[in-house]
């Protein structure tokens, strides 16, 4: 398990470092293709909670090697970065409870339009719960506040394409792997 | 040989007058569908004025609506929209003043089931086409996330207005309360109350 969730820590770390080349670094917008949110929920999906403790230490290395978060804000960054490893893992916590997952049919072929919901669901999550963290506490680069629309329509866009784009080319291209070990 | 009228006249006959029940079913769902959420609209404004800054935390027709759609479907959105817009001028003094953005806001209210039950009907998480097999916990489920997609929409529409003075967290957590406890308040009477009411006056009759 140790193996898999320090996997899963580089995959989340690397996605991020991924975007800090597409975009900047301000956590007061979001980027309209915010992949790591996908690479969260295809390992809450593939390994559950296990992978959680994987998730949050990339998140976490990614806020504080890219994002620089303890000069930004040391305490509601790092905050932010947890909502973002909670939304995947409470979207499919909502989703058990009222009976709408079923991510894997009997033949263990992804449903992806259940999948597709789940990403959908980890953004809204994501999206509100970093906007009551962020707002009034953190700033632009420029020093400027948040914009609630910006920040809402940018993360809550970001993410739901994001998320699609990075389990659709997962399942694509390593699907042959992931059903060798079982993981589908 | 299929079975059908052999004479034109009585044909063509016979298409009118299902065109014409048709018709008749779509106005009398409209009509059913306008009563309801203009009634669920007329109940509010015992609960005090209309402060689009704050919402309530009980709104009712939020869950008259994800009703009426459950019920006959999209087909009633006309009836649905036209009881926002008429309950806005009328019962709410054309929202303030602010007629442009109460209307807009009205669409959003009237638009947000819609687009709840397409998303889970795309994703294949739900169907609400067939309301026997429905799911209690499906419709539990569509309500938050309706009340979710409502308050965003009404959001980015009364953030336009730059008269009113919102408060982004407060704004937020109000009409996302409002509209889950006012929607289950309407279900849970049409379940338990108007539907076992009207069980019995059916049987007795």
């Amino acid at each position: 398990m140790l193996t898999i969730n320090a996997f899963i820590a580089l995959i989340v770390f690397a996605t991020s470092f991924l975007m800090t080349w597409l975009s900047g670094v301000d956590i007061a917008i979001g980027n309209y293709l915010w992949l790591p949110i996908g690479a969260k929920i295809l390992a809450f999906l593939l390994f559950g909670l296990w992978a959680f403790p994987g998730v949050l230490v990339g998140s976490l290395m990614s806020g504080f090697l890219l994002y620089d978060f303890a000069s930004v804000n040391p305490i509601y960054g790092p905050l932010g970065s947890l909502v973002g490893v909670v939304a995947p893992m409470l979207a499919i916590i909502i989703m058990r409870f009222f009976r709408l997952s079923n991510f894997f049919n009997e033949e263990q072929k992804v449903q992806f339009g259940h999948v597709i919901f789940l990403v959908i669901l980890s953004a809204f999550i994501n999206t509100l719960f970093k906007l009551f963290i962020y707002l009034n506490k953190v700033t632009h680069l420029d020093g400027q506040t948040i914009d609630a629309v910006q920040f809402i329509q940018s993360y809550l866009v970001g993410d739901i394409i994001g998320g699609i784009v990075f389990i659709y080319i997962a399942f694509k291209f390593f699907s042959p792997q992931l059903l060798k070990n079982k993981l589908i | 040989m299929t079975n059908q009228p052999s004479n034109p006249i009585n044909h063509a006959t016979a298409w009118g007058g299902g065109l014409k029940l048709q018709i008749k079913d779509y106005l009398l769902e409209n009509t059913v569908a306008f009563a309801m959420v203009f009634l669920s609209a007329y109940i509010m404004i015992w609960f005090g004025t209309f402060e689009a800054e704050v919402g309530h935390y009980l709104y009712l027709p939020l869950g008259a609506k994800i009703l009426m759609y459950l019920l006959f479907g999209y087909r009633v959105f006309p009836g649905v929209i036209a009881a926002c817009f008429v309950s806005g001028v009328v019962l709410m003094n054309s929202w303030s003043g602010n007629l442009f953005i109460g209307m807009m806001s009205a669409c959003a209210g009237a638009v947000a089931p819609i687009v709840a039950m397409c998303i889970m009907k795309q994703t294949r998480v739900s169907n609400f086409s067939n309301l026997g097999k429905i799911d209690f916990r499906h419709v539990l489920f569509l309500i938050l996330f309706t009340s979710v997609i409502r308050t965003l929409l009404k959001f980015f529409v009364y953030m336009q207005d730059i008269t009113l003075n919102i408060n982004v967290v407060t704004f937020i957590t109000h009409y996302i309360a409002g509209d889950v406890i006012g929607a289950l308040v309407v279900i849970y009477i049409a379940l338990h109350i108007i539907t076992p009411i009207l069980g019995r006056s059916l049987i007795q009759k």
